[in-house]
């Protein structure tokens, strides 16, 4: 019979560090989003957030640094796999 | 009507009443308050959607179980299998020396 044995400490530890991190940008990014406009503008909690143009520009930024990190590492895999006349 | 095409179309109405809201299109006077709250809305649901996978992702990482005792019999199998076709002439490649161990499909307890 089979015996479950809980994930290793590294594997939960990033898999509960990736939630975490998930959790607390959604809850970041809703309220910069949907909460703020309906907020005063001379409440306090406006001086923890950028200007509204920001929350398009920077996961904007984000996607395109992703995609260049992602383009690289293609890139230096292809380039290390690559034999002389013939790529299998 | 095909899947792609429902898809499209409902992607399409989506789409222009986000236009019609964060352009002012048919000059609906909306309140500034809803007219800020549109025009991100697009990404917005790509980043929560960006969230909503890479947590799901995480928890499934941390919650997936190894199964000891599976692991163990499959290795002595693999070693009988071995010896078996050893006595028999087959030449066997190098094993690697740290077989990594085998996971359960089972998730949660």
């Amino acid at each position: 019979s089979e015996i479950d044995v809980e994930a290793t400490g590294a594997d939960q530890a990033v898999g509960f560090g990736l939630v975490g991190f998930s959790l607390s940008l959604f809850t970041y990014y809703t309220i910069w989003v949907i909460v703020l406009p309906f907020v005063d503008s001379d409440h306090v909690i406006h001086s923890y957030f950028l200007p509204r143009e920001y929350s398009v520009i920077l996961p904007g930024v984000a996607a395109l640094i992703l995609l260049l990190f992602v383009g690289t590492f293609i890139g230096v895999v292809t380039w290390k796999n690559r034999k002389p006349k013939k790529v299998d | 009507m095909t899947k792609l095409l429902e898809w499209l179309l409902g992607a399409s109405l989506i789409g222009m009443a986000w236009g019609l809201v964060t352009f002012d299109l048919l000059d609906l006077q909306l309140p500034p308050q809803y007219r800020e709250l549109a025009w991100p809305m697009p990404v917005y649901l790509l980043v929560v959607f960006g969230c909503y996978s890479l947590a799901t992702v995480g928890y499934r990482v941390a919650t997936f179980n190894d199964c000891e005792d599976a692991a163990k019999e499959l290795q002595a199998q693999i070693k009988e299998a071995k010896e078996d076709l050893k006595k028999k002439g087959l030449k066997m490649p190098p094993s690697p020396v740290n077989r990594p161990l085998p996971v359960c499909r089972t998730r949660r307890k």
